[in-house]
């Protein structure tokens, strides 16, 4: 495919439809002039001034310059002043559009591994397109493939894609369609289309107007005729127009779509990526939009169910042929009969869960608080393998967080300022506020103070079992800092620490997750070890003494919790139940130590850590910190801790 | 009269030029901004991929040599983007630079071969992320210099056409260059040894 000459064919054809598009309003506006100025002419010749009526329409115009100048500029007004409004009415931005169509934001960080393809996807045709990275939303509700851009400039635009895309499309055929977007991004086809609204808009006010007269002219008794006669003109004159704009819009649109399959391909530079996903989507069908303010955006859309005339996409096979000169309707059929049969195999194996499930649980975390139903086999199930539910999980932490602590991830110095605030609001154990408000002003400036304090609130009144998702969100923004920043920023969430005097397991993990997430080097040692676990017994009785000492009510639930848990690691010679004092440097050595285990006895500690969690049932945020804390030292990855009560699902 | 026409004349062509001059101006900032992407991206890349191999090593124990080369060819890209940074202008250091990055484009590719072989290993959520982090920078390596070769043709065009180029070459816009893959090392397909 030879997409630059595409591109510029594409845009000449645009260009050349756009001044018809011109002419097709300034025509109208012609023709209402004619129809206006002759009804002027009529009821002059018929009222008091009695004109003579022998002068031609021309002859009577030349004579009255001033009449003729005032009625094109009422109805050139007229219309203008239609399409300002709606194109005011479009001009939110993209976020807006999206959010209004019922889309859900897609952060860098999400742990969902679709939505961070989406992401990492957009990101990379943001380069190629050597535009700003958009907002990034996914519609839920939407089952079929498709996808849209919206906002007018590059700087306010929002690229959405249906769940549907998200979870047929493999990864290069989603970049296709994101490529595709980001051609109507990068070309402005949302500002064109926008205008083409308006005055689209403004041609049906006419009608519109049109219409008004007549009905006016039935109630009005004398003179009825002349005025119905003038509302029957205006308003089919309108209705003309109107249809005839359709139909250019729809031309223009299909131009556009063209280019932006042309430019995807130039950014892509994989024309049967493209191809496959168009195919793909055409063989999932024409799914209505289950919103159907959806039709507001159709000529941003990737795809469109076509009606001949007024489609604003080419034909399939038009479109695909330009990508793949060889394919034929017959070949296009089987291709499509094809990926049929796959999206039939797929469907045995849904990957997805009911996104309605995702509001419960935002609510059971944002409510419940304090602790929540586990089950040790899925604690530890959870570190192998991250199950669907996790996938909504990631959604509805971001639900349940306010909206004051969500971190954006190009924002890192608002990242900074909410992980402080989170530090030092979140945690009841935290008394001193003012003092390290004071200590955070005087090493990052009151700017920085001033940004934490205008979080607290949020902060102070986070339900604790969200103070660990609100602070692995942040990760990605605050990754974005340079070295020397990142060390000031330990060094000051360190500072804080101390300040206070106390010391907790909140405290305490969120050291570890910053000074491992944040690492400037990667760590030079080998992750893993050889030893076995009976290698570091006195270090395991630590690590599980400290776990269910923090989880249980009392002394005898906690030694339960911890001979439960080390039983299954060490049956034969382990050391017994004791109660640490000052726990953090021992418990610290210990972990360190636990560092040179083989990956598989890692593995066994972490399924006898989720068994001390789960003794009593419940997962309480000090045992979820603490563990977040023990994975992130010994570098294992551990995904969201699921709510027993939403995941049957995991239980065979 | 005629001094009028001529001075309108004059204030037309000076107008025109300096539509051209920025035009040109802006496509020469933006094959530059191209170009600081690119070093944005190849840093990107030398930062995650230790993080990311020392992920896959818990995976892939058997593959060692595999990782440990991707490491070398990381350190050394490392080293070559640093001395480049000293020296901007050398031929050497940008030659040594590319080599390496080929070097480490052939490692990775080597590593996604062998990653590959394990179906099992594939479909483990964990190794699904290093590969979709690795795969995304990769892209990203490549959809910078692509992006970057695209501005440089769109600025080189916009330079040579006429009248442009009269413009051009009194203003001094020199022609740019666009980034080649050594294509020795690009078409080098990755080994994979089934013994």
């Amino acid at each position: 495919m030879d997409f630059f000459g595409a591109q510029a064919r594409a845009r000449q054809q645009s260009r050349l439809l756009s001044w018809g598009f011109g002419g097709c309003v300034l025509a109208v506006v012609m023709v209402l002039d004619i129809v206006v100025l002759s009804a002027l002419r009529i009821s002059n010749a018929v009222g008091e001034h009695r004109e003579p009526l022998e002068a031609s329409l021309t002859q009577w115009a030349m004579l009255h310059p001033g009449t003729v100048m005032l009625v094109s500029l009422l109805i050139g007004g007229f219309i203008g002043a239609a399409s300002l409004w709606r194109m005011t009415q479009l001009r939110e931005g993209g976020g807006y559009v999206a959010r209004s169509l019922g889309g859900v934001r897609v952060e860098r960080g999400t742990l969902d591994a679709h939505r961070r393809m989406l992401h990492n996807v957009v990101e990379e045709m943001a380069l190629a397109a050597g535009v700003p990275v958009p907002e990034v939303y996914v519609l839920e509700n939407e089952e079929g493939i498709n996808a849209f851009a919206a906002g007018h400039t590059p700087a306010n635009a929002a690229v959405a894609v249906t769940r549907g895309a998200l979870q047929n499309l493999k990864r290069e055929q989603l970049q296709g369609v994101v490529a595709h977007e980001f051609s109507h991004i990068l070309n402005g086809d949302m500002r064109l289309s926008m205008r083409l609204m308006g005055l689209v808009f403004g041609l049906m006010a006419v009608a519109v107007a049109g219409r008004t007269l007549m009905r006016f002219s039935a109630h009005g008794r004398r003179s009825a005729v002349p005025v119905l006669m003038l509302g029957f003109a205006v308003a089919a004159i309108g209705q003309i127009g109107f249809w005839a704009g359709r139909f250019l819009q729809a031309w223009i649109s299909r131009q556009r779509e063209c280019l932006a399959d042309a430019s995807a391909v130039q950014f892509t530079r994989n024309p049967d990526g493209l191809r496959d996903a168009l195919i793909r989507a055409a063989a999932l069908g024409h799914k209505r939009f289950a919103n159907t303010a959806m039709e507001e955006v159709a000529h941003m859309l990737f795809l469109a169910g076509s009606t001949q005339w007024f489609a604003t996409h080419p034909p399939l096979l038009e479109r695909v042929r330009a990508l793949d000169p060889h394919v034929n309707q017959a070949q296009l059929d089987s291709m499509l009969r094809r990926s049929r049969a796959d999206l039939e195999r797929r469907d045995e194996f849904p990957m997805g869960e009911d996104t309605a499930a995702q509001r419960p649980l935002a609510n059971m975390l944002a409510m419940q608080g304090t602790a929540v139903p586990a089950a040790a086999q899925l604690i530890a199930a959870s570190a192998g393998e991250p199950r669907p539910g996790h996938l909504d999980y990631a959604v509805a932490v971001r639900h349940a967080l306010p909206a004051g602590l969500r971190g954006s991830a190009e924002d890192s110095g608002q990242a900074q300022a909410l992980m402080l605030a989170l530090l030092v609001f979140a945690d009841p154990a935290h008394q001193h506020h003012e003092r390290q408000l004071a200590v955070v002003a005087a090493k990052s400036g009151a700017a920085m103070a001033h940004r934490v304090q205008h979080a607290a609130q949020a902060a102070a009144s986070l339900s604790p079992m969200l103070r660990l998702p609100a602070v692995l969100q942040l990760f990605p923004a605050l990754r974005t800092l340079v070295p020397a920043e990142r060390l000031l920023f330990i060094q000051l969430l360190q500072e804080l620490m101390r300040t206070d005097g106390r010391f907790s397991v909140f405290d305490y993990t969120l050291e570890k997750l910053v000074t491992r997430g944040l690492a400037i080097q990667a760590a030079p040692r080998e992750p893993h070890g050889t030893l076995s676990l009976e290698d570091r017994a006195t270090q395991l009785g630590v690590v599980f003494a400290v776990l269910a000492r923090h989880g249980a009510r009392d002394a005898v639930q906690a030694r339960q919790a911890y001979e439960a848990g080390i039983a299954t690691l060490l049956p034969r010679n382990r050391p017994a139940y004791s109660v640490i004092d000052n726990w953090a440097p021992t418990f610290d050595r210990a972990l360190d130590e636990l560092c040179a285990l083989q990956i598989l006895a890692k593995q066994l500690l972490i399924e006898g850590l989720a068994r001390t969690i789960a003794h009593d049932g419940m997962l309480t945020p000090p045992e979820a910190e603490l563990l977040r804390a023990i994975c992130a030292v010994l570098e294992c990855p551990l995904p969201p801790l699921l709510p027993d009560a939403t995941d049957g699902a995991g239980q065979e | 009269m005629a001094l009028l026409i001529i001075l309108a004349l004059v204030i037309v062509l000076v107008l025109f030029g300096i539509g051209i001059y920025n035009r040109l101006v802006t496509a020469r900032n933006g094959f530059k901004n191209a170009f600081a992407q690119i070093d944005v991206q190849l840093t990107r890349r030398y930062d995650l991929i230790p993080n990311l191999v020392e992920t896959a090593r818990g995976y892939l124990k058997h593959e060692r040599e595999t990782l440990e080369n991707v490491i070398a060819a990381r350190n050394s890209a490392f080293a070559g983007l640093k001395a480049m940074a000293q020296d901007p202008g050398s031929a050497a250091a940008a030659a040594q630079l590319s080599g390496a990055e080929a070097g480490l484009s052939g490692a990775l590719g080597r590593l996604f071969a062998v990653m590959e072989a394990y179906p099992d290993l594939k479909a483990s959520a964990n190794m699904m992320q290093v590969s979709e982090e690795l795969t995304s920078t990769e892209n990203r390596v490549a959809f910078a210099r692509q992006a970057f070769n695209d501005a440089v043709l769109s600025y080189n065009n916009s330079r040579e056409v006429f009248p442009n180029s009269l413009v051009a070459s009194w203003f001094n816009f020199e022609p740019a260059k666009m980034l080649e893959t050594p294509p020795a090392e690009k078409r080098e397909p990755p080994k994979v040894s089934f013994a």
